[in-house]
């Protein structure tokens, strides 16, 4: 893993989103926190990103529609999805969108550093 | 005397018919007995005297027949009315044996057999032909009260106050002024003005209700024993309205039967107009217990639906609670595993571990509330009435739904009232009724698909009643479904029961308000109830 690498962290809900950006600092990683998928568009960080994690439910924009826009603006960089969702339909069409990871909160912490360092690799 | 000594003396006397006879010649008013049909079976010396008629001539005889100058149908509703009450008493006019017609005032008393059906009539006559017309009058009054005293359902008693009123008088003049201070501090002059009360008379309904066995057993006793210490405060209250010369006093409390049960009434005391302090006084009693046990059934069933709503108000939020749940909990297990590794650096940074423990501690506090605020909504318990800020009830009712609010991107706009009074209410059910309401208008606007969802929320108080208002922007309320909206088992959803609105509507009308549904001009759909801000003593 590069040192440099910086990850964005979006997510609405204040604590998980601390306590993410938290966890990756802790493991030597850069990380920025935004609460809304607009948010991170507008600040033009996402050339500086190497890594994008991403809840699914926010106010306005979705973690899916983040992905989906990302698509479309050919970027390819990878996106981690974590959702504390329990339906499955919203399951399907996350996994739809082709996410590096798609993670469940309250997620396992050494499957979802393992699923940073595969996504930087 | 012990009972078996007066029953043996009772049919020793009974063998004995001479000394009836003797009796009943010996009396000043005329006895006369007949049968059910009318046919004379006994007439007294006083019967020959006043009708002129020998008993030779009568025994056997048709009484109205022969006395009779009143047309047969009164005669009929008369003996229809005796047979039906038990007794009647009143003014005849009969036609005496030389042809003279005079007034006669006459009680009569059906006999029943030990089956219950009449046997004989008693008759009692007195001759009040010479008696002024203003004497007449009262007596004709006297009549009707005691006629209406017997027949009445209600529970009748005359009661002699006046040792009581002597001992109010002693009271007064002792010097004391507040009348219910003293009664508060001197319990014992209650206890001792009932046991002074005495009965003067009850009717056939009081006997019943109050389980005596005859009327005998209650006139001339006290009231007692049917005053339990729980009520007589009310007892206090009556001795009150006397002191102020009130015309009468109408009071729920509990008075006891002989036998000690307990039971709900209605207790009315009124003295007569220009009754100073004289004479009996006329107190009702009116059996509640079935109507309280009735409301009690009722409130009990009420808040047994209101609990089954909630559940399925928490059951389509499963999700919603499950997610707010989650929330917390991937905080503080992310930040678990990132404090460990702070902790085992080569350096451990004390300064990061001390952020994360104040952050864990503050999400473990946020999953705890959630799971308050579920079990308070879950819970089944009766309704309980508090003081509540309205705008805090729908901040916290709000607490549910922000969740299920941002999946259905519905933005939710308030716009609540300032410096509101409080509200006497049941918090969880108030909620209970907002949540219900604010899910409805979201699943409604989801299904007609509508672009921007809004809900406005607004709270005001307008004459005298605090508005609570939930407006969407769907489609409105289609014209044919208001009048069956609030109804049981009405439901435009697929998998709905139908029950959610009636039970919104059963806890607003036990709060003592009201609820309604009408088009916004915008044409989305707005939900109003309202709840007074004096609320009645009642608990709902």
């Amino acid at each position: 893993m590069s040192p440099d690498s910086l990850i964005s962290v979006v997510d609405d809900d204040a604590s998980v989103r601390t306590a993410v950006v938290s966890l990756l600092r802790s493991c030597g990683w850069k990380a920025l926190a935004f609460d809304s998928a607009e948010a991170f568009l507008e600040s033009g960080e996402l050339a500086r990103t190497h890594l994008i994690i991403t809840d699914i439910q926010m106010q306005g924009m979705s973690g899916i529609d983040l992905k989906r826009e990302l698509d479309a603006r050919g970027s390819s960089v990878p996106v981690i999805i974590i959702t504390a969702k329990t339906d499955a339909s919203v399951m399907e069409r996350a996994k739809a969108c082709n996410p590096a990871c798609l993670l469940r909160k309250p997620f396992d912490s050494e499957d979802f550093i393992a699923c940073v360092e595969r996504a930087l690799a | 005397m012990p009972e078996a000594n007066k029953s043996q003396a009772t049919e020793a006397w009974r063998g004995s018919p001479g000394l009836l006879e003797e009796l009943l010649e010996g009396v000043s008013e005329s006895v006369i007995v007949r049968d059910v049909s009318g046919k004379v079976l006994l007439w007294n010396k006083a019967s020959e005297a006043l009708y002129g008629y020998s008993r030779e001539a009568m025994v056997g005889r048709d009484l109205h027949e022969h006395l009779g100058s009143h047309h047969p149908t009164m005669r009929a509703s008369l003996e229809r009315h005796l047979l039906e009450q038990g007794h009647w008493e009143g003014e005849l006019k009969r036609t005496t044996a030389s042809g003279e017609i005079r007034r006669i005032e006459v009680r009569w008393k059906v006999q029943p057999a030990p089956d219950g059906k009449p046997v004989s009539i008693v008759e009692y006559g007195r001759d009040i032909t010479r008696l002024s017309d203003i004497e007449l009058e009262s007596r004709l009054q006297a009549h009707r009260y005691r006629n209406l005293f017997q027949a009445m359902a209600a529970s009748f008693w005359e009661l002699d106050f006046s040792v009581v009123r002597g001992m109010l008088a002693e009271l007064a003049q002792q010097g004391v002024e507040d009348f219910r201070g003293y009664f508060e501090s001197h319990p014992e002059f209650i206890d001792a003005a009932i046991d002074v009360t005495r009965v003067v008379d009850v009717n056939d309904k009081t006997v019943s209700l109050f389980g005596a066995k005859s009327r005998e057993e209650l006139v001339g006793g006290t009231v007692a024993a049917f005053w339990p210490r729980e009520s007589r405060v009310v007892y206090a209250e009556s001795l009150l309205a006397a002191v102020r010369r009130l015309p009468g006093l109408s009071r729920e409390t509990r008075l006891s039967t002989l036998d000690g049960k307990l039971f709900e009434a209605l207790f009315t005391v009124c003295w007569p107009p220009g009754h100073h302090g004289r004479g009996p006084v006329l107190v009702g009693v009116i059996d509640f217990s079935a109507r309280v046990a009735a409301e009690r059934e009722v409130r009990a069933l009420q808040s047994e639906f209101a609990h089954a709503s909630r559940l399925s108000v928490l059951g389509e939020l499963t999700a919603s609670i499950a997610h707010e749940v989650n929330q917390p909990l991937a905080a503080i297990a992310t930040n678990g595993a990132a404090g460990l590794r702070w902790l085992s650096r080569p350096v451990p940074d004390l300064d990061e571990v001390r952020a994360i423990h104040a952050n864990m501690v503050s999400d473990a506090k946020r999953a705890a509330d959630i799971i308050a605020r579920i079990r308070s909504m879950a819970s089944n318990r009766g309704s309980e009435a508090r003081r509540l800020s309205p705008n805090q009830v729908v901040e916290e009712a709000v607490q549910f739904l922000r969740h299920e609010l941002s999946a259905h991107d519905v933005d939710l706009r308030f716009e609540l009232g300032e410096g509101l009074p409080d509200i006497e209410a049941d918090r969880v059910q108030l909620q209970q009724i907002i949540v219900n309401l604010a899910l409805n208008a979201m699943q409604e606007m989801t299904r007609a698909g509508c672009p921007g969802p809004t809900i406005h929320l607004r709270t005001f108080a307008r004459e005298g009643e605090l508005r609570f208002e939930l407006e969407d922007s769907g489609p409105g309320i289609p014209v044919e479904h208001h009048e069956r909206l609030f109804q049981s088992f009405f439901t435009t959803k697929a998998n709905g029961l139908g029950m959610g609105l009636a039970i919104c509507r059963n806890i607003v009308e036990a709060h003592g308000g009201r609820i309604w549904a009408e088009n916004a001009a915008s044409g989305g759909a707005r939900f109003c109830f309202a709840l007074p801000l004096e609320t009645p003593a009642a608990s709902p």
